[in-house]
């Protein structure tokens, strides 16, 4: 095995965006799934941006990485609330179901 | 070859937990699986020598995140009810033909849009050779370049504090009984005693 370069970062961090992605597509009537693989998408990016801050050596990399962090906990903040709102009104959590919204 | 065999650890620990994570039946297996690819994840920052926001991933994503998904899981009936809405075996082969292409493509344009680089090695544990302080250099940037974006992040954190409670709250407590100081001031000889 030769040493770590670049492609081997960037191939986990596709790798988990592809995942993530296709876990939003299997998972359409769970909706606590669908935040799960959101937040594996995330995961994806976020490993990403660390592994070019240490091949480019510079620390806005991580500084973003950061702020990808703060970003995700608020969005799963506000999008469990939504989610137990909706569950106390409706009881099931299948969001196939939902026919209150209307566009 | 210790790095090495680090990396490919943790990454086939990652890949495997998320590829379980989304195809399971049980909603709070998937959250257990989720905390597993915090971990993992962190293991790797932590060899390219970002072992602050390895610390952080922990603490924030793990202590704070993890467990919010955990309280939910625990407090919803989670059963999908219908089991007509379950996916056919020709939508799962066209899912995971569209991530086979789109991991295709991104990997595709990472490859080619690096060829001509004269070096593509990562050096890892930076903060221990160098004898440098991840936390320290990340502190001499942030409040200074970055604190336009320090600044906005604490605000986005507010805004969503405040939008969590405001959804959750139940704005109909008559179940509690409280005190009404003015009136019980208010009496007086007339209106607390009748004669029978």
């Amino acid at each position: 095995m030769d040493s770590l370069n670049i492609y081997h970062f960037l191939t986990l961090s596709t790798l988990l965006f592809s995942i993530g992605l296709c876990g939003i597509f299997i998972n359409r009537s769970n909706i606590i799934a669908i935040l799960i693989s959101l937040e594996i998408v995330l995961l994806g990016v976020n490993v990403s941006f660390i592994s070019f801050s240490a091949f480019l050596q510079d620390i806005s990399g991580q500084i973003f990485a950061i702020a990808i962090l703060t970003i995700a906990g608020a969005e799963m903040a506000i999008g469990l609330a939504i989610l137990i709102m909706h569950y106390q009104k409706n009881k099931n959590i299948d969001i196939q179901e939902i026919s209150q919204i209307k566009g | 070859m210790f790095p090495q065999i680090l990396f490919y650890l943790f990454s086939s620990v990652i890949v495997v937990s998320a590829i379980c994570a989304i195809y399971n039946k049980s909603t709070m297996n998937s959250v257990l699986l989720l905390v597993l690819i915090f971990f993992n994840t962190s293991g790797i920052f932590l060899l390219l020598g970002a072992e602050f926001v390895a610390i952080v991933l922990v603490l924030v994503y793990v202590g704070a995140i993890a467990v919010l998904f955990l309280f939910v899981v625990m407090m919803l009936d989670t059963q999908i009810k219908n089991s007509l809405k379950n996916i056919t075996k020709k939508q799962y082969f066209i899912f995971g033909l569209i991530g086979i292409l789109i991991f295709t493509e991104i990997i595709s344009v990472i490859y080619i849009s690096l060829i001509d680089q004269k070096s593509l090695e990562v050096i890892l544990y930076n903060s221990i050779l160098k004898n440098e302080n991840n936390t320290l250099e990340i502190g001499k940037v942030l409040y200074t370049d970055f604190l336009f974006i320090f600044q906005s992040l604490g605000l986005i954190l507010f805004i969503a504090m405040i939008g969590s409670i405001a959804l959750t709250l139940n704005k109909k407590r008559t179940f509690i009984k409280q005190q009404n100081i003015s009136k019980q001031i208010a009496r007086n000889k007339e209106n607390s005693i009748s004669m029978v």
